[in-house]
């Protein structure tokens, strides 16, 4: 129990420190190219189309109509309620980072995750955890993200849960590292992909971990698993930056086969650039989700 | 490199073990590091380009291979500059002179020496060590044998030279009586100087297995100093004398020191190699008597000393007095006169008799005294037989004294006789010039000197004998006598003006400095023939006074003149009851001289150089490289980072006071004169500022001597104030208030010497100061530690620091001006603010160049007011003086 309280306690004191984080990150975002597409969601202008007799009278476009000698109605954007699942990566290997000065994958995560909640909720989302009921897009949901975020409930290194049935058709949002074998990663997307309306797969990298920046001899660990003995790192490097982009190519597959969205994030690059290229995708998404 | 020698030189065949060395540094890496990867699953069966193993970088192996071979070369003993004194093995035998000049010579003979027995430690060599000055207390000089070469490493560093002269015949004596049993190597550290037995000892070494002797060099033989010889008027000449062949022109100090070691003269000289060269010293008369010892500056040992003894000294005068102590009424007491005779030449007490007799000194002086206790008057005759001399003088209270004389030289007739009064007939009688027989003899008298009351001595036959002057009529003026060894010396008459004239003259001050200079001397005093001079204080070899020990015996006083320096009887202070004589080495040394070569002998000379072992130093290098090597170890390995940046960090914490360096504006300001004003934020205020201050200075350069390079305005927040002597500061509402660090400013430039002229511009300060800017004002310092201040007074420096002024019209002319009632200390009285309200930049700046040539009379006497604030900002109360210019003059008619 003492060690809950302190958990919590932690995360509670960790917490609007990441939401100021977030906060700002969505904050800069819309300043930048998209800021107008915000405005007037929900209201958008989409066609005009000759009056059928089904229609409702109210619906007529009185304007336009007399324009001409037909009667038009003016038909507004579909809009659907869209909910926004996010999971987590909480493997160990999250909790990295090559220098003091980086942050953590981990917290890289949780900063983009709940960054991206928070553009949704702005949009009039819904948001919520995947493996969970809640969604929403009150301050509350978003609150109950970032706890979730901050404690997760088991360390997954790939998403074992599926969505609740009332959540079916949401958007998907997978954060993590994504360092487990290609074959496991493919069986967890396709389960999930048959419950999705789309996923965005954002994997978050440490610079180190891409381009493996060390001299001379070296013993690499991970947390106990596996240990090899590097006599020239240098000698080795080429080969290494090798295999992980090849693994790169081979997540940015399995996503294009079932229709998912891929973004690298390093932890060296600003949020900004992430966040902006989640919003052009999410964006992409929605415009195709509504014709 | 013939100068380099390996004490152990097959170490050196370590090098070749290098190029294995080499081999094993290049195959072995540096140690992995441990790194921390997620994707480490990534590495698994990765195949490297090369199979080789990490190379360690070549500089690294350069440096390391370094190191190793300082060690060799360092654990070889690798010796610069070896000795080579020690021609021969087997055992040897060390003569270290330690005589009187060896002090001279000591750090050669002990440092050669040392080298011998390091060298002779290396051959495992025995060593016999033996002196030529006897040691103290006894005829024959030290020896030590055999022992081994650290142990006569420890000896030698114990030895010490002796304060007297080596005896080289007794050295002989010794080692003939006890002959080595094989033939002993002698090596003979001499001090250069012949001495009688030389040659003798030189044979005999010579005969029991060979001789080397090493001299130094002609530029360090040892001198002595002369005994002084007193010249004509009042001057002494010392004299420094040295072996022929001295280098001439070697420059020798001799220095005259007190009683506690300070210098009372000082005279250079260059050596003259012929014969002793004399220094003569002109010391005033009155300082010589407190010189004791003259020593050759930089000369260890007693050869550079020459004790004064009591003969050169100043004498010590006693006056018995009235038991309080008081100062003596001039021109009417004895003791007045006799002071002031006395006093330049001796040191001269006053006192009690008891209290007299106990500081033993050389003369008692007793003016006019009737009557003594009689254990007193046992006391001083005790005195006097044991070698004193007693001055009494004649007197109203002797002559009451019924004839019961005592310690008189001669017996006295009771009653005065009194020459010049209304019921005599007799004229005051001058005195007779001073016989050739008598010691007063050349001392001149001036004729007004006339004797009027005398105490008359009873004729008795040997009265003619013992006077030393006489009146005109022939009666006795000065009588002296013998008693014992001392001397008892009257004056028939008073030792103040009532009863002659002979205290008021200069002749007085001769005769007494004639009869003190007699002291000590008593005819019969070195006939005594009991009597045996104790040790006081003597000399150790280098010179230095120490209190005797047990081996210092006593000498004789009547064979003290003819004793020389020994090791019973060591240079230094001599006596007894109160006489000190001083036993020198230079009275009895004879000329010093260079020994003649011996045949068949090879002299050396010290050498300049000492050996050097490297051993030391190529270790330390060999560690320092060590340590770089590791510090690039840590670098390599990343573990240097933090370290790195702490370093940078410091380095940074280094250059930030460079930042604080002095601002070129500051630097001008602070080399010349500059007017400044406050800043108000008003600009057509601040021009008037600037215009009138520059037309003040334009009129300072034209009527003073205070040129001021430009005017300033100053910004109280950021500018430096404290190169402006003056400041001032119109008072607008414009301006806003002020920061705590422009406070902070004002208060330091106020509390250091500056002064501000504050000006309201409003003419109202004398109503209390209610007005705006009088209450701006009040706002703006408020905060600041300001002094009381007062309405100016009528007499303050203000008015009259250049100008006599009686106002000081500005624009305005109706305000009063208020200053500090009261300086603080160290201000030269200047007040630190000056608060006044007559607008002076309007005056001056319409005034301006005009004034010069004449403007309103209101306007040159407001720039008569800005000379007078510039010339009191500068000068303080330079002119207050004046104010007290009536008081000193009224004082000085008095």
């Amino acid at each position: 129990m003492p060690v809950l309280r302190r958990k919590a306690e932690e995360a509670a004191s960790a917490l609007p420190a990441l939401m100021l984080k977030a906060e700002r990150a969505a904050q800069n975002l819309f300043h930048g190219e998209h800021a107008q597409r915000r405005a007037g969601a929900g209201e958008k202008f989409w066609q005009f189309r000759e009056y059928a007799p089904q229609d409702r009278p109210q619906d007529i476009d009185w304007r336009q109509s007399g324009k001409t000698d037909r009667v038009f109605i003016r038909q507004k954007e579909r809009q659907l309620p869209q909910t926004a699942l996010f999971w987590n990566c909480t493997a160990d290997s999250m909790d990295f980072s090559s220098s003091p000065k980086l942050s953590k994958k981990q917290e890289a995560a949780n900063v983009i995750s709940l960054a991206i909640s928070i553009l949704l909720t702005h949009s009039s989302e819904r948001v919520g955890m995947l493996g969970t009921s809640q969604t929403g897009r009150s301050e509350a949901s978003l609150e109950n993200i970032a706890n979730l975020l901050i404690n997760p409930e088991a360390k997954e290194a790939l998403p074992t849960h599926a969505p609740a049935r009332a959540q079916k058709n949401s958007e998907l949002i997978l954060v993590g590292d994504f360092l487990s074998p290609p074959a496991e990663i493919n069986a967890a997307f396709q389960n999930l992909s048959v419950f999705s309306g789309g996923a965005l797969v954002i994997q978050v990298l440490d610079p180190a971990e891409i381009e493996l920046p060390y001299d001379g001899r070296a013993i690499f660990e991970d947390n106990g698993l596996n240990r090899e003995i590097v006599q020239n790192v240098p000698s080795i490097r080429d080969a290494y930056k090798q295999r992980i982009e090849n693994h790169r190519q081979e997540i940015q597959a399995i996503c294009k086969s079932i229709g998912w969205s891929y973004i690298m994030h390093r932890t060296d690059e600003p949020y900004e650039k992430t966040l902006l290229q989640v919003w052009t995708i999410l964006s992409a998404l929605r415009q195709r989700g509504s014709v | 490199m013939s100068n380099l020698i390996f004490l152990n030189p097959w170490i050196l065949a370590g090098l070749l073990s290098l190029p294995v060395l080499y081999w094993l540094l290049r195959v072995t890496p540096p140690s992995p590091r441990l790194i921390i990867l997620p994707t480490t699953r990534f590495l698994a069966g990765l195949i490297p380009d090369k199979q080789t193993p990490s190379h360690t970088p070549w500089w690294i192996l350069l440096l390391r291979l370094l190191i190793a071979a300082l060690v060799i070369i360092a654990l070889a003993g690798p010796l610069y500059n070896p000795s080579s004194q020690l021609t021969q093995s087997g055992p040897l035998r060390l003569i270290i002179d330690n005589g009187w000049a060896s002090a001279q010579t000591w750090d050669d003979e002990t440092g050669t020496a040392l080298e011998i027995l390091a060298e002779a430690a290396r051959g495992d060599s025995e060593v016999y060590i033996l002196t030529t000055a006897p040691a103290p207390g006894e005829k024959q000089p030290f020896a030590q044998g055999p022992v081994s070469a650290s142990q006569a490493t420890a000896i030698v560093k114990g030895l010490k030279p002796q304060p007297w002269p080596a005896e080289y015949s007794a050295t002989v004596e010794m080692i003939e009586k006890t002959p080595p049993d094989k033939k002993l190597f002698s090596i003979w550290m001499s001090h250069g100087i012949e001495e009688p037995g030389r040659n003798g000892l030189a044979k005999t070494l010579l005969a029991q297995g060979g001789l080397n002797i090493i001299s130094p060099p002609a530029e360090r033989l040892p001198v002595i100093v002369r005994p002084p010889e007193k010249t004509e008027q009042g001057k002494f000449q010392m004299a420094v004398a040295g072996p022929a062949r001295i280098p001439a022109a070697r420059p020798i100090t001799l220095q005259a020191l007190g009683e506690n070691g300070q210098i009372i003269d000082q005279k250079t000289t260059n050596i003259k190699s012929s014969d002793a060269s004399i220094v003569t010293f002109d010391t005033p008369e009155t300082l010589r008597g407190e010189i004791s010892q003259i020593r050759i500056n930089g000369v260890n040992g007693v050869g550079g000393i020459y004790i004064l003894d009591e003969r050169f000294k100043k004498r010590s005068v006693a006056l018995i007095g009235p038991s309080e102590d008081t100062d003596p009424k001039p021109f009417v007491e004895a003791r007045y006169y006799i002071d002031r005779a006395v006093e330049p030449f001796t040191t001269l007490t006053e006192g009690t008799a008891e209290e007299i007799l106990k500081s033993e000194p050389s003369v008692i002086i007793l003016p006019d005294v009737g009557s003594l206790p009689p254990e007193t008057l046992n006391a001083l005759e005790k005195w006097v037989k044991d070698g004193g001399l007693l001055l009494r003088f004649a007197g109203p209270n002797m002559a009451q004294s019924d004839g019961k004389n005592f310690l008189t030289p001669s017996p006295l007739r009771g009653g005065g006789r009194s020459l010049d009064g209304s019921l005599t007939w007799e004229k005051p009688q001058k005195i007779m010039p001073f016989p050739p027989t008598s010691p007063l003899y050349g001392i001149e008298l001036h004729e007004d000197i006339v004797v009027r009351q005398q105490v008359l001595a009873e004729p008795t036959p040997d009265l003619e004998e013992k006077t030393w002057a006489k009146l005109e009529d022939g009666t006795p003026l000065i009588t002296a006598a013998l008693l014992e060894r001392g001397t008892l010396v009257m004056i028939h008459t008073g030792a103040d003006a009532s009863w002659s004239d002979l205290p008021l003259s200069g002749s007085f001050v001769e005769i007494l400095k004639r009869i003190v200079s007699m002291s000590g001397q008593a005819q019969n005093f070195q006939q005594q023939t009991n009597g045996a001079m104790e040790p006081l204080q003597v000399f150790d070899g280098f010179g230095q006074l120490k209190t005797p020990d047990s081996t210092v015996q006593s000498i004789p006083a009547p064979e003290f003149s003819a004793t020389t320096a020994s090791s019973i009887h060591p240079p230094g202070l001599y006596g007894r009851g109160g006489i000190q004589m001083a036993l020198n080495l230079g009275d009895h040394v004879k000329k010093l001289s260079t020994p003649e070569p011996i045949a068949g002998l090879t002299e050396k000379i010290y050498g300049q150089n000492y050996e050097v072992d490297l051993l030391p130093y190529i270790l330390y290098a060999a560690l320092a490289l060590l340590l770089f090597d590791w510090l690039i170890l840590l670098l390599l390995a990343g573990t240097m980072r933090p370290l790195l940046r702490f370093a940078g960090l410091s380095i940074l914490l280094f250059a930030l006071p460079a930042q604080a360096a002095p601002s070129e504006q500051d630097l001008k300001y602070a080399d010349g004169l500059y007017l400044a004003y406050m800043k108000t934020g008003d600009p057509a205020l601040d021009a008037l500022s600037q215009q009138g201050l520059e037309n003040l200075a334009g009129i300072l350069k034209h009527r003073t001597s205070v040129e001021p390079d430009g005017v300033v305005p100053l910004d109280p927040e950021t500018g430096t104030l404290i190169f402006f002597p003056f400041i001032y500061w119109p008072i607008s509402r414009a301006q806003s208030t002020m920061s705590e660090t422009a406070l902070a400013n004002i208060q330091h430039y106020l509390d250091h010497g500056g002064t501000i002229l504050f000006d309201t511009r409003d003419e109202n300060a004398a109503e209390g100061m209610n007005t705006p800017n009088a209450a701006h004002l009040r706002d703006l310092i408020s905060r600041l530690t300001i002094p009381s201040l007062a309405p100016i007074p009528k007499d303050h420096v203000l008015l009259r620091s250049f100008y006599l002024l009686k106002a000081f019209p500005g624009r305005l002319t109706d305000g009063t001006l208020w200053v500090e009632t009261q300086s603080v200390g160290g201000r030269d009285n200047v007040s630190s603010v000056i608060i006044g309200s007559n607008d002076w930049v309007g005056a001056w700046a319409e005034g301006g160049s005009g004034i010069v040539s004449g403007g309103t009379r209101q306007q040159e006497m407001a720039l008569r007011f800005g000379v007078n604030v510039t010339m009191y900002a500068l000068t303080g109360n330079y002119k207050a003086d004046q104010v007290h210019v009536k008081n000193i003059l009224e004082r000085l008619g008095q």
